[in-house]
């Protein structure tokens, strides 16, 4: 049998892919850019912008939240938002947040941590006096549930 | 020790598997495999990802209202190690993921029931609609049938004819005994 050398490094055919998806290279997730709408989070955004316009493209005044892009000047950043991208982007960002918690909800893992106790009423559950567990929940040892 | 889930697939993610991701938000992000972890950095949303949990979930292809999901729970609090308690957890867990697994086949028989008869009449109308495309066929395997049944009623005829003849022999030879 004929082995092929796959190509690495420099030529390989993910040579693009791979640097789009590096770390450092990470752009905003929908997550941080529905922060960002918060009008609050906003203003602290386009100071810092502001702080570091030097380094940005036009000054960091002409930036385009939803997507997280800033922009050259207030011509470009208009057809920006004309764009099927930008409008794409909207249209995702109407929807809910996509959280670890829904993860969890989607194999039925919920946070139990059973009634909000004293410190005293802690304490000596902990000591071992009371006989119900301290998630608040008395496991049955077979569950009445009608098949 | 504790099991996390999957953010991507929601599958449990063991210790010594799969990859964590800390955001510079300091966001963790748990993945159970490089399969998730690659799809995560592609920014696809696994609400649309068809394989994941949450898609399942969310389109209604897996049980969500059911009393025995709701047995897992994740605990903050310690729960002070006893040995009884300890043994009827145990035996409730298999109890519980008995019903439980009792009640999804249950549940996917009863999502796929009507799909057979779905199936069939999605058949007869593509039929019906390009019938035209099966006439010539039907018209030339008509004939052939026809052919086949005619040369088959001929043979069963002269079987019978000749089956007549010999009894009636038979009975003339029985006679004369």
């Amino acid at each position: 049998m004929v082995t092929t050398n796959k190509k690495k490094g420099k030529n390989s055919a993910n040579r693009d892919l791979n640097r789009k998806y590096r770390t450092r290279r990470r752009t905003k997730d929908l997550d941080q850019i529905h922060e960002d709408l918060d009008p609050a989070k906003a203003e602290r955004l386009l100071t810092e912008h502001l702080e570091n316009a030097d380094d940005l493209p036009g000054g960091g005044v002409y930036y385009c939240f939803e997507c997280a892009r800033h922009f050259v000047d207030e011509r470009c950043l208009t057809i920006h938002q004309k764009t099927r991208a930008h409008r794409l982007r909207l249209k995702r960002l109407k929807e809910e947040v996509y959280t670890q918690k829904e993860a969890e909800a989607a194999v039925g893992l919920y946070t139990d941590n059973g009634p909000r106790r004293s410190k005293a009423a802690a304490t000596t559950t902990m000591a071992g006096t009371t006989t119900t567990t301290a998630g608040g929940m008395a496991i049955d040892a077979t569950p009445s549930l009608p098949m | 020790m504790r099991l996390e889930k999957c953010y991507f697939c929601s599958s449990t993610v063991y210790p010594g598997h799969g990859m964590t991701f800390v955001r510079n938000d300091s966001k963790i992000f748990r993945f159970c495999r490089s399969k998730c972890h690659i799809n995560f950095k592609m920014k696809r949303a696994p609400r649309k990802v068809r394989w994941t949990k949450a898609f399942r979930k969310s389109h209604g292809k897996e049980m969500t209202i059911d009393k025995s999901l709701e047995f897992e729970k994740r605990r903050n609090v310690p729960v002070r190690y006893d040995r009884d308690l300890m043994a009827t957890t145990l035996k409730a867990m298999k109890r519980v993921q008995e019903i439980r697994a009792k009640r999804e086949t249950a549940f996917i028989k009863n999502r796929m029931a009507g799909n057979k008869e779905a199936a069939k009449k999605e058949d007869i109308r593509v039929v019906q609609t390009n019938i035209e495309l099966v006439g010539a066929y039907t018209d030339t395997a008509k004939a052939a049938t026809a052919a086949v049944q005619n040369k088959l009623a001929a043979q069963k005829q002269l079987a019978e004819s000749a089956q007549k003849q010999a009894e009636q022999e038979g009975g003339a030879n029985m006679d004369e005994d």
